[in-house]
């Protein structure tokens, strides 16, 4: 490229204006990139640190504009600096000319000329570009720390509001005991100041923070609280059915078919008084009523009495319903708590099996697969077809059951033999296996050495 | 001292006028050698030595005498030799007899007592007899038997050496070399020139040289130049290329034992007006700095042995100093790069 050429002649006080005009301009241009040296990383630094602090504010649901005015304060300060280390660089509007006339090839006419010896050169028609940007590293630094600045200003916060999070389950045994008072509640089966203070402890539970929620201890509270309510509400039930039974046995020695007569009336008074002083008193309407069915100067007919009963027993029934259906899964609520036969229950004793739970009473699950329950545990063994072994899955209970003790003598003789030879084939360890564990043995060991 | 006075437009112009005749002049005794000339003219503008380096036949000789013819002034050479002596050079005591029987030493010139000496072969005299020229070159005048001699005015010294033939020389020590301003390599002609040769020359004829300036003339050019404006920035560019050649100063001066000396900087800014005056300006340029830089500083900077080894020139140091060197006196940012203008 051939610099261009100069112009026609014009004044000399016309080219000294345009050489010293080109002067300042080349001047400013270098100026500013010597600032941008320095300017830029400080800035990539701000950014990313007002991105960081934008973002965090975003999240916090904080005060977004006070990372803002930081940021151009700091902006500013970094500005500043950077106009202050680039000091000792900067070009001055001579060291410009120098470096102009240097570049153009002016033998030195425009240094001459500033000293008076040379007239001014003719101003050329356009001036070519002195400089030119050999790396962006500096508007690099700067675009760089605005696109942090950009992506703290606007990424999406998915999630990240408290508000938004998704809501951290209640400890099922809190949840059990609130829906259990709640349930009370709506039944009017239960005084409502003595629900009050269960249900308050409740709220206390319920109020710590959510990282607490599931902490030992406060898991272990939440388990008492249950267990509190559900004794409170098992003794609430115990207490109208007795109060039913009582005012029954009452009435019925009043009538003279029964065989109880003063001794009901205190059995009625124990269970109104079991009634109020409880955790869980009974309802007060209920105990209005059956205190003045206790003192007898109601003037109740005995339709009123059958109904009061009625109603008491009802009462006892939802408020065991209550329990029962809050307590699927809980201690309290495990039917089988007995040890022999029957239906089982939470409050019953028996022999027989319960029905489910995770302390269920004893009662081991029959092998015998039988039609017939009365044919159970009496040695009337069936067997079941299974030989689709593909769904067995690996430490699958598989055994047999029979009415007696196993027949099994370890120390059988298998005949004389010469010394030195061997009886039968070594099993090693599977000998044992097979031959002398039971199934339940095979199941303890499979458990203590997983 | 007050500043001189600019040099006039008119004054310029005659100068500029008066050189190119003097370099036409020249044209006709080497031809196809313009630059060499012009680099000749240059160092005699600057009132400096000039040391004129290549192989034999070249026309070292001839340019210098033909150098004389045109500048009409007065010349001597001598074709130094292993035997001579200092004496032989700038002159000797000689004991006459005055007119009262009274017998006398009496100081005989020699040959330095001209106005151009031709030193032909200056690396073949022994270290004392080129050690008899440095007075004369530096302060223009001898010193013989307690007496000093001043020189004519002017006084140049331009001596030839060959750089092959080494047997039986003595080159020249770093002391002697920097009292030359410049060191010119004379390198062989282009076939087209030689052909102009064969046409125009013959063996043992000399070419008739016309003399261009007299000896006011060339004073009036001498005392032009010293009229010639030196920007401060310039000066600067001097200074800062200078330093740099010393070692550790600057990459580019990586390989240098010893870097040029003050007086390369007065050579530089002297031959720098000097080819600012031929080219008609009335200040030193960064441009006549860069031109002149070579022959001024690559005899006087030192390379040492390894540099030597691995082929490193000074000639090339000069070059990576003019590279490294810019002509302002603070660098670009890193982050611009000048524009190429060609």
């Amino acid at each position: 490229m051939r610099p261009p050429a100069p112009s026609r002649p014009v004044a000399p006080a016309a080219s000294r204006q345009f050489w010293e005009s080109s002067s300042a301009r080349l001047a400013a241009r270098i100026n500013l990139a010597v600032w941008l040296e320095h300017f830029g990383p400080w800035a990539f630094g701000v950014c990313s640190a007002a991105a960081v602090a934008v973002y965090a504010l975003r999240r916090q649901a904080g005060p977004e504009h006070w990372a803002w005015v930081a940021l151009v304060l700091a902006a500013a300060g970094a500005a500043g600096l950077a106009w202050r280390r680039g000091r000792a660089r900067r070009y001055a509007a001579a060291d410009a000319r120098v470096l102009l006339e240097s570049v153009l090839r002016l033998d030195t006419r425009l240094s001459a000329a500033h000293d008076g010896v040379a007239p001014w050169p003719a101003p050329h028609r356009e001036l070519p570009p002195v400089v030119r940007w050999r790396s962006l590293a500096a508007p690099g630094w700067m675009l760089g720390g605005l696109a942090l600045l950009a992506l703290g200003a606007w990424a999406p916060l998915a999630g990240s509001r408290p508000d938004e999070r998704p809501p951290v389950e209640k400890p099922p045994a809190l949840a059990q005991t609130e829906a259990m008072l709640q349930e009370l509640s709506r039944l009017e089966v239960a005084d409502p100041a003595s629900l009050e203070q269960l249900e308050a402890q409740t709220r206390e539970l319920a109020a710590r923070p959510t990282e607490e929620q599931y902490t030992h201890s406060a898991l272990e509270a939440a388990d008492t609280l249950r267990d509190q309510a559900m004794a409170a509400i098992q003794t609430l039930a115990r207490g109208y059915d007795g109060a039913a039974a009582a005012l029954g046995a009452r009435e019925e020695a009043a009538a003279g078919t029964g065989p109880e007569g003063s001794a009901g009336g205190g059995r009625l008074a124990a269970a109104l008084d079991g009634l109020r002083s409880g955790r869980l008193a009974g309802h007060p309407e209920l105990l209005k009523s059956l205190a003045a069915a206790q003192t007898g100067r109601s003037g109740m007919s005995r339709e009123q009495l059958q109904q009061l009963q009625s109603r008491l027993n009802q009462a006892g029934a939802q408020a065991r319903g209550v329990a029962g259906a809050a307590g699927a899964g809980a201690r309290m609520a495990q039917p089988g708590e007995g040890t022999g036969e029957g239906e089982g229950g939470a409050d019953k004793e028996g022999k027989g099996p319960g029905r489910g739970g995770v302390n269920r009473g004893r009662g081991d699950a029959p092998l015998t697969m039988t039609l017939d329950p009365s044919a159970r545990q009496e040695g009337r063994i069936e067997g079941v077809a299974g030989d689709d072994f593909s769904r067995a899955s690996l430490g699958d209970l598989t055994g047999t059951e029979r009415g007696g003790a196993h027949e099994v003598d370890p120390n059988r003789a298998h005949g004389s033999g010469a010394a030195g030879t061997v009886a039968g084939p070594a099993r090693g360890g599977d000998a044992v296996w097979v031959d002398r564990l039971s199934p339940g043995d095979r199941a303890v060991l499979r458990e203590f050495f997983k | 001292m007050p500043p001189p006075s600019p040099l006039t437009d008119a004054e310029l112009a005659s100068a500029s006028a008066t050189l190119g005749k003097l370099l036409d002049a020249l044209d006709l005794v080497l031809f196809g050698q313009r630059e060499l000339t012009e680099l000749v003219v240059t160092g005699i503008l600057a009132r400096g030595h000039i040391l004129l380096e290549g192989l034999p036949g070249l026309g070292k000789t001839e340019l210098v005498k033909g150098l004389v013819r045109a500048l009409a002034l007065e010349a001597r050479r001598v074709q130094f030799t292993p035997d001579l002596l200092p004496g032989d050079i700038t002159g000797n005591p000689v004991l006459q007899e005055e007119a009262g029987g009274r017998r006398v030493f009496v100081f005989q010139r020699g040959p330095i007592f001209a106005n151009i000496l031709l030193a032909d072969e200056i690396n073949r005299a022994s270290p004392k007899t080129q050690s008899a020229l440095l007075e004369a070159m530096q302060e223009r005048r001898v010193t013989a038997g307690g007496e000093t001699h001043a020189l004519p005015e002017p006084f140049f010294v331009l001596a030839t050496q060959n750089p092959i033939e080494l047997e039986g020389t003595y080159p020249l020590p770093e002391a002697q070399l920097d009292r030359f301003l410049f060191k010119l390599e004379v390198r062989r002609n282009a076939p087209d020139v030689l052909a102009r040769i064969v046409l125009h020359r013959e063996i043992g004829v000399e070419p008739a040289v016309p003399a261009v300036l007299a000896r006011e003339d060339l004073a009036e050019l001498l005392g032009a130049v010293r009229r010639v404006h030196m920007p401060p920035v310039v000066a600067d560019y001097i200074a800062r290329l200078v330093n740099a050649s010393h070692p550790g100063e600057s990459a580019a001066s990586a390989g240098v034992r010893f870097g040029a000396s003050p007086r390369a900087a007065l050579a530089l800014a002297a031959a720098a007006k000097a080819r600012g005056l031929r080219l008609g300006r009335p200040h030193a340029s960064f441009e006549d700095v860069q031109a002149v830089a070579v022959p001024v500083l690559a005899h006087r900077i030192l390379l040492d042995h390894a540099a030597r080894l691995e082929g490193v020139t000074a000639r090339a140091v000069v070059d990576r100093l003019l590279a490294d060197v810019p002509a302002q006196a603070k660098p670009l940012p890193g982050s611009l790069a000048t524009a190429k203008i060609a």
